[in-house]
């Protein structure tokens, strides 16, 4: 492929993607005061955002893999389906414990952060909704635009794979924001 | 084995928390480093809203820079050194040509953002946009093909590996650029 190919066909999904999380950036805004005092909310951030953004990559490989084997024609939540949402909520979980936990480690270690147990549960509560939220967005998204893609003859992998991630980065930030405002 | 038995989802479940955990690890690294950016939030009005954004595009640039290279290497398309050297200015351009001119306008949107919503006229936003991204790729693009080289020598499948690993170094090099745009700017 040539340069010109690539620009070509990389630029608008490039802008795109990158006005939409600056978006979900402007709710960081209304949280700025909170941030430069609560410093473990920004050291969790860019793993949050990674987090979520995984998720969405993971979720529509999945289903695109289940629909290209013909496994999912009529019933929408099978077996395997439901399977699949409450392992990837086990595993994200883990995660957003663990890299709460950490950031709270490494803000006590690196800042002098020192913290209650109050706020170590309301960071991890706002974590975790966070999480769980965007997950369940971006599942339903998944489902309903796999299966719509599929009929159309569009790859769901192309298709779903940049809509997922934009959902991710926007969605996390904004719930995310939203919660810090009212919880903290 | 069946692609959806319960082995296999087992089997997901093992590989899937792994890659997690070095993921989430490295989101906390570039955490550590942003916090070193927040110290310079109140000179720079506005960066809070430029940096998901530069760390978005540089993600995207690079994950797609470690995809192209991966498929080359898996279809046997580059085999000697001239076929990656062929690679490398076909690419050069495309990624230095894409991260300046979707820096310059993430900048320049964001300052207007800035400028008429928050009542800031603070310029430098767009020069940091574009500073950082260049420092980005100096460092990243030869970063990026060095990494997909090494993981294909060492017979592992890049497609697997470079994805979310090419997105986590991404953002810790994307945070560490805008560190230093700041420092050369201010």
């Amino acid at each position: 492929m040539n340069s010109k190919k690539i620009i070509k066909e990389s630029i608008k999904v490039l802008i795109i993607g990158s006005l939409l999380s600056s978006f979900g950036g402007m709710s960081l805004e209304l949280i700025r005061t909170k941030l430069t005092l609560f410093l473990p909310l920004v050291i969790v951030l860019p793993a949050l955002t990674d987090m979520v953004g995984d998720a969405g990559t993971i979720v529509v490989s999945k289903i695109t893999t289940y629909l290209y084997l013909g496994k999912f024609k009529k019933k929408l939540l099978t077996k395997f389906i439901l399977d699949l949402f409450l392992l990837l909520l086990k595993i994200f979980s883990i995660s957003a414990i663990y890299v709460t936990f950490l950031a709270l480690f490494i803000g006590y270690i690196k800042e002098g952060f020192s913290f209650n147990f109050m706020f170590l549960l309301k960071m991890l509560l706002i974590i975790l909704i966070t999480t769980f939220t965007i997950i369940l967005i971006i599942f339903s998204v998944a489902l309903v635009g796999s299966r719509y893609a599929f009929r159309r003859n569009i790859d769901p992998d192309d298709l779903l794979i940049p809509i997922t991630t934009a959902i991710a980065d926007l969605g996390s930030l904004i719930t995310f924001s939203l919660l810090v405002y009212f919880i903290l | 084995m069946k692609l959806f038995s319960k082995k296999k989802l087992h089997e997901d479940a093992i590989e899937i928390s792994l890659s997690e955990f070095i993921s989430v690890t490295g989101g906390v690294i570039a955490g550590i480093f942003l916090l070193d950016l927040l110290q310079n939030i109140d000179l720079l009005f506005g960066l809070l809203i430029l940096y998901p954004g530069l760390l978005e595009m540089n993600g995207n640039i690079y994950s797609s820079l470690a995809a192209r290279l991966s498929n080359l290497l898996l279809l046997e398309k580059i085999k000697t050194k001239h076929d990656l050297k062929d690679f490398i200015l076909k690419n050069i351009f495309a990624v230095f040509f894409l991260s300046l001119v979707v820096s310059l306008i993430l900048g320049l949107i964001v300052y207007f953002f800035v400028y008429f919503v928050l009542h800031t006229n603070n310029l430098s936003l767009v020069y940091t946009a574009v500073l950082s991204s260049l420092f980005c790729t100096i460092i990243q693009f030869p970063l990026t093909i060095y990494t997909t080289m090494l993981v294909y020598k060492h017979k592992l499948d890049p497609e697997n590996i470079m994805g979310p690993d090419i997105t986590t170094i991404s953002d810790i090099i994307s945070v560490i650029s805008i560190i230093i745009a700041i420092k050369v700017l201010i």
